[in-house]
């Protein structure tokens, strides 16, 4: 009881929080803390009301609550404020012409003592229909506030708000002499905005209304009208207020009036019986007060919910709603001070006809509508003074299009806990949250869910987008679209050519490797053991080959015959190489590719050791390079065993060794097509291309004679294709070992090899035509002969020994028969 | 959209390098021989990459819990001691290259002895296998090229029929291998095209 906010104008209670009263919308002062943070201009404003103020005091009739309480006369809404500043600058002025101060402020005094007697008589025509409406359901709040208030009606006339108003008349009469003489025979002319309906309570002469008749009632208020309740047919004037509504607006003010009016109610609205209902119960529960609280709470998620669900907002808080969507920020302004200025500046006429009730059918006592429908009112005020005054009124609320899911609203939100900004109630929303019941969603709502809600088995189907874990990226899902496909890469497989392998060759490589690892039987318990033939092949075989070896070297070979038709390549491999390095008189320049193993360097060694003679005893100049790492270091000892045969020839100067070329066929194709720009420095100097030889060389084309020296097919071929194909004219030579030249032969005959020298018998050739000394290869040839031979001998004898141990068990199995 | 790209930047590559290759003078020429250039460091650091793992490997092996490898230790000591020279000394030093010559020629040459020794024991064992038509026939072939190409064969050339018949033997290897060849070549190209077009995708698997 304490906490209400008794109105001094209309003696209306109020909630404490309340700014405005929601009857006749005086604006309640406010307290001082707030107004220390109102800006400079208002405070000057607010002196001036103290100056004005102490003049009301001063006059008769003033309310001794108002009185004592000096915040509210500092209080006065800026409405008055400027009427006050435009009034204070004409006594200024009057000052000015008349030098009389003193006068003024009497004159103003007793100006607005008769302005209020002239005007009683129609202000209390005008406050007749609000007392008698107000007093028609009274609750018992307003019943202590009449005890203590010995004449309710006549509070207007003493209060600083009547006389202020009647300031403003005398300032209107002074502007408007005319006008104020129409009002005066007029009486009291009812608002455009107001319904026919209100117009005939307040006006008893409604021909007079000229406007009166214009005004056409509002749709959705027209079919509900009805006859007016009895307490209203009590009355002096008949009203013709529909009885739902009458009696809607007694709903806030006292619950237990309902049970007596149980024939109005059934002409109420479905959707207001609702509402009559729940707070009803809530009045009935528990204590006042807190009921009164958590009923204003509900009351507000009611008209909060009810309007989000209508969607049809008042204009005033559509403005609002575009700021704060959520219901959160309800919550926060809800438990704000906000200094609200006056809703609207009337005149005469609109103050006479300011009806009691600005929002029928809703609880007004709300604290969503104190905080949220009248902050904005300067705005809405604004809007009211530029609207068309013919325009037909709306009602915010159109019954005829509410949906199908409205219908079935449950507005029963006592579950629903207003969200209060305080921790407490935080802690204790958690908790309820947890016995919320899981609400139905209406039939629009749910063709519009995600098809994952509907059907997550096809959410399923759909690819699954990764979710950062960590980084600045964390949470995000599918932020980084590209590392799923870094992930699709790997090492590209190496690429050779192969044979399909069919079944009867995989039993011949069977076969083979049979051949070649070691028989094997198993004792009595299962232990492979090699037998006692195996354990003397296996080591008798390598001990007599190499016996037959190492004795061959010690053998004299000087009557060693050499094949008398020599090789028809080794020919044209001599013939060549020695008419293009003899060709142009002085040395020329050989590029050497060594695609050598060091495996094969004894064998290499003794085939090409000739050649590099010759070219070394001609000081030809020799440029190395190698598309297989060991190839240079073979290279390398090659060359320096010829040079311990030749040691006239420079080597250190007339070497260059490019050292090793990567990339294989693209190595060579890029080295052969720009020899500079793939290698341009070299193993052992990096300016090789500014010295001789190479000084003179500007293309692969500059060289005399290419030679190639390889124990491998697959890596000569390479050399051979883009040899041929890049610089056909050049001379290309050759060197192969024995096992090599099969496959090397087909380029040979078919000219992409001008000559070549294959194995020990093709450099046994080479030595016979260019005379050369060939001691060591007089030696090895017969060594070869031997070996030869001797694997010969080794494969007839395992022939004929598994030929007699056949026949052996075959002998034994016919007499065991 | 990811084989698409791939697909356009291995075939967009390999037509320039093809254009390039028969439009000297001109800019794909150039393009081609940087596209070259690309390729060939690409491959040496690939290289390098290649000893880091070998490196890696033997390292895993010494330092395993489980099924230690105590040879690996010799490569990581040789690795490291070779590298510590090389960085020392230079690439050209002579102590660097005799150290690494000799090293590796003396090792490559005696795994090619012990193969010749595994061959001498692997024709003794031949025929105790297998007594069918084709190890007969391979073993007769075998017995036939050994002695036509350690020359033994060439001291009978003067004889009237054995020039011929020596002459038509070592035509036969030279068949054998155009074959092959002829049919690698064919792959080749085949192989070429499909990637030049996108059908083949070594890059993408």
């Amino acid at each position: 009881m304490t906490d209400k906010k008794n109105c001094p104008q209309c003696k209306k209670d109020n909630k404490p929080s309340a700014k405005f009263c929601l009857n006749c919308g005086f604006e309640f002062p406010m307290d001082k803390s707030n107004s220390s943070s109102n800006s400079d201009w208002l405070s000057f404003l607010r002196q001036s009301d103290e100056e004005s103020g102490l003049n009301l005091i001063s006059l008769e009739g003033v309310d001794k609550e108002i009185i004592k309480n000096d915040d509210d006369t500092k209080e006065v809404p800026d409405w008055l404020n400027r009427i006050r500043e435009i009034k204070q600058n004409e006594d200024e002025f009057t000052k000015i012409q008349s030098g009389e101060l003193s006068y003024t402020e009497i004159e103003n005094a007793d100006l607005i003592n008769t302005l209020r007697e002239e005007e009683k008589s129609t202000e209390k025509n005008s406050d007749d229909w609000i007392t008698k409406f107000r007093d028609i359901s009274p609750t018992q709040e307003n019943d202590q506030i009449d005890e203590a208030e010995p004449e309710p009606n006549s509070i207007d006339e003493s209060s600083p708000i009547s006389s202020s108003l009647d300031e403003i008349k005398n300032v209107w009469q002074k502007e408007f002499p005319a006008l104020h003489e129409n009002i005066e025979n007029s009486e009291i002319e009812p608002a455009d905005e107001l319904p026919e309906w209100l117009n005939k309570t307040i006006f008893d002469n409604p021909e007079k209304s000229e406007k009166a008749d214009d005004f056409e009632m509002p749709n959705w208020l027209t079919p509900d009208q009805e006859p007016a309740a009895e307490e209203i047919l009590k009355s002096d004037e008949s009203i013709n207020i529909p009885d739902w509504l009458s009696q809607s607006n007694f709903l806030i003010e006292d619950a237990s009036e309902h049970d007596t009016s149980d024939e109005l109610s059934e002409s109420l609205p479905e959707w207001i019986k609702e509402i009559d209902k729940h707070k009803t119960n809530q009045k009935l529960e528990g204590d006042i007060e807190d009921s009164e609280i958590s009923s204003n709470s509900n009351d507000e998620f009611d008209s909060v919910l009810l309007f989000n669900k209508l969607d049809i907002f008042p204009e005033d808080s559509e403005e609002e709603n575009e700021k704060q969507d959520d219901h959160q920020y309800l919550s926060e302004s809800a438990s704000k001070e906000i200094n609200i200025e006056a809703a609207f500046i009337f005149d005469d006429k609109e103050l006479n006809n300011i009806p009691t009730q600005p929002f029928i059918g809703f609880d007004a006592s709300s604290e969503w509508f104190d905080q949220n429908i009248l902050e904005n009112e300067d705005d809405k005020n604004e809007e009211v003074e530029t609207e068309d005054e013919n325009s037909p009124k709306k009602s915010p609320f159109v019954f005829d299009n509410i949906p199908d899911w409205l219908e079935n609203v449950d507005l029963n939100f006592d579950d629903i806990e207003p969200t209060e900004a305080t921790n407490d109630e935080i802690i204790s929303d958690s908790n309820l949250s947890e016995n919320i019941i899981k609400a139905e969603l209406p039939e629009w709502l749910r063709s519009i869910r995600p098809i994952e809600v509907v059907t997550p088995e096809i959410s399923r189907l759909q690819p699954q987008k990764i979710i950062e874990k960590s980084g600045p990226l964390a949470g995000l899902q599918g932020a980084l679209s590209s590392e799923k496909a870094t992930k699709l890469y790997s090492a590209p497989p190496a690429y050779s050519v192969s044979i399909n392998i069919t079944d009867k060759q995989r039993t011949h490589i069977k076969i083979l490797e049979d051949i070649i690892s070691p028989s094997k039987i198993k004792d009595s318990s299962g232990k492979t053991k090699n037998t006692l033939i195996q354990r003397f092949t296996t080591q008798l075989i390598p001990i007599f080959l190499l016996i037959i070896v190492l004795s061959s070297l010690f053998l004299d070979h000087s009557g060693q015959k050499f094949p008398e038709l020599l090789s028809a390549d080794t020919v044209r491999f001599f013939n060549l190489s020695t008419g293009y390095l003899n060709r142009n008189q002085t040395p020329g320049n050989v590029l050497v590719v060594f695609e050598t193993d060091a495996s094969t360097f004894p064998e290499m060694s003794l085939i090409s050791s000739g050649f590099f003679d010759n070219l070394f005893m001609n000081n030809h100049w020799i440029t190395l390079i190698s598309t297989n790492p060991n190839g240079v270091l073979v290279a390398d000892e090659i060359l320096n065993n010829s040079r311990l045969k030749v040691p006239s020839y420079n080597y250190s100067e007339r070497i260059i060794n490019l050292g090793y070329l990567p990339g294989n066929a693209i190595g060579i194709q890029s080295f052969l097509t720009n020899p500079k720009a793939t290698i341009p420095e070299g193993l052992s100097n990096p300016n090789i291309w500014n010295e001789p030889p190479l000084s003179d060389i500007n293309s692969m084309l500059d060289f005399d004679l290419i030679v190639l020296v390889s124990d491998n097919s697959d890596n000569a071929k390479l050399w051979i294709e883009q040899v041929d194909f890049l610089i056909p004219d050049i001379g290309f030579l050759l060197i192969s070992t024995t096992q090599a030249s099969p496959l090397l032969q087909p380029y040979l005959r078919s000219n992409q090899i001008d000559g070549m020298i294959n194995g020990i018998s093709g450099g046994i050739s080479y030595n016979l035509l260019s005379n050369s000394e060939s001691n060591v290869l007089d030696r090895y040839w017969a060594i070869i002969q031997v070996v030869a031979i001797t694997f010969i001998v080794f494969l007839l004898a395992g022939g004929v020994i598994s030929i007699f141990k056949n026949t052996l068990s075959a002998n034994s199995s016919g007499d065991k028969k | 959209m990811k084989k698409i790209f791939l697909i356009l930047i291995s075939s967009i590559s390999g037509f320039l390098i093809i254009l390039g290759l028969f439009s000297p003078g001109s800019i794909l020429e150039y393009i081609r021989a940087n596209l070259l250039n690309w390729a060939v460091i690409l491959s040496g650091i690939a290289l390098l990459i290649a000893i880091l793992n070998l490196l890696a490997v033997h390292w895993n092996k010494v330092f395993t819990d489980t099924n230690r490898d105590i040879a690996s230790s010799f490569f990581i000591v040789g690795f490291i001691t070779v590298l510590l020279i090389g960085i020392l000394l230079g690439p050209a030093d002579h102590f660097f290259i005799n150290l690494n010559r000799t090293i590796i020629l003396s090792v490559e040459a005696s795994m090619m002895a012990v193969l010749a020794l595994t061959l001498a024991l692997a024709c003794f064992r031949f025929f105790t296998r297998k007594q069918n038509l084709l190890s007969l026939i391979f073993g007769i072939s075998t017995i036939v090229f050994l002695l036509l190409f350690s020359g033994i064969l060439s001291l009978g050339e003067n004889i009237p029929l054995m020039k011929p018949i020596i002459t038509g033997l070592k035509s036969l290897p030279i068949a054998g291998s155009t074959g092959i060849l002829i049919g690698i070549s064919l792959g080749a190209t085949i192989t070429s095209l499909r990637i030049l077009f996108g059908t083949d995708r070594p890059y993408d698997r």
